[in-house]
């Protein structure tokens, strides 16, 4: 075997196999980094603040995408804010606030401003306000506002407040400029960005020229071996 | 020469099916992906355009494994196997291959 490996004949197929190999290598690694390029940007692209109004459709409820992105409105707290009970902070027993956020087109969208220990009346005004988007709650769902205290902040609840027409789900509150003294404190936020979409496509190209490498390495060898059978059978290799 | 006409026909199937479908990706998909969506790449037809590309992927590692086989069978040289190989990604290509393919084949089977 060794003698046929050396013989010219047989050094350019070699040589033209490890080129295709690391031909085939090289364009595997180099789709497997574009599949990895694209997640990070998907990723990345997630982690931008956007307009409120981008996420979030006026009467029905948060769309999936939405859920844990960052965004940024411009408005001001109008009607009196609903307070949602038993809510604790850091183990003390209190209260959520959530004011509507009336914005230039004359929409409403729910703002979770953050923890009071007890009902009492908040600052009101124009405000330019971070957040992150999060979707309805929906337990207790049956129950009704008293007094403007809710137990859960289910859809039903916010339509019945403030209108049918408010913009889905609820921005819980990073920042708001400018800061009002009385301002509830701000509760962090326990929702995550859903996963993107996977680039698919990339990631098989990649699996494929893989592949390919296989099929190189597999008819290598069987053609050296058809040839030594040759040999063996005094026939010169074709 | 055993195998050899089971080998060409699988080739043959591969060689239509890729050639097919590269072709409809080529003058249905691109077009429509490209000059009707433009950026768009969260629309429904830019996932199918995108399955269909991963399912031409996987016809031609088929074909590939097909297009080796045969031509490894009728001793084809180095250039013409990479040629024939190749072809499954131009479009209209193998079709062209596919032909020359099946002309030698059958005149080696008549041999």
């Amino acid at each position: 075997m060794l003698r046929l490996l050396f013989t010219p004949r047989w050094l350019a197929r070699s040589l033209l196999g490890v080129v295709l190999l690391a031909a085939c290598v090289g364009l595997g690694v180099w789709q497997w980094d574009r599949a990895q390029a694209t997640l990070d940007s998907e990723h990345a692209a997630l982690e931008v603040p956007v307009q409120v109004i981008d996420l979030a459709p006026a009467g029905t409820d948060l769309p999936g995408e939405s859920v844990g992105r960052p965004v940024f409105a411009t408005g001001s707290y109008t009607a009196p804010p609903l307070y949602v009970s038993n809510r604790a902070l850091d183990g003390r027993k209190g209260f959520w606030v959530l004011s509507p956020l009336e914005l230039s087109d004359g929409s409403q969208v729910a703002i979770l401003r953050g923890w009071l220990p007890e009902v009492v009346e908040v600052p009101t005004g124009n405000v330019e306000v971070t957040g992150v988007m999060q979707p309805y709650e929906n337990f207790y769902s049956g129950s009704t506002a008293k007094n403007g205290v809710i137990v859960s902040m289910t859809r039903d609840e916010i339509v019945a407040a403030w209108g049918e027409d408010v913009r889905a789900g609820i921005v819980n509150l990073s920042s708001q400029d400018p800061a009002f003294p009385g301002d509830p404190l701000p509760v962090p936020s326990t929702v995550q960005p859903g996963g993107v979409g996977f680039p698919l496509q990339n990631f098989f190209y990649a699996l494929q020229w893989l592949i390919f490498a296989g099929f190189v390495v597999f008819f290598w060898w069987r053609w050296i071996g058809i040839d030594l059978r040759d040999l063996d059978r005094g026939k010169e290799a074709p | 020469m055993k195998g050899l006409a089971g080998a060409a026909t699988r080739y043959r199937i591969m060689a239509w099916i890729t050639g097919v479908l590269l072709a409809v990706m080529v003058c249905i998909g691109l077009p429509l992906r490209y000059w009707l969506l433009k950026d768009n790449w969260h629309s429904p037809v830019s996932t199918v355009y995108s399955i269909g590309w991963v399912l031409h992927g996987w016809m031609f590692v088929l074909y590939l494994a097909a297009a080796l086989d045969v031509t490894f069978r009728m001793k084809y040289s180095v250039l013409k196997v990479l040629g024939v190989a190749v072809s499954g990604t131009i479009p209209f290509m193998s079709f062209v291959a596919e032909h020359f393919v099946k002309r030698d084949v059958t005149a080696k089977l008549m041999q």
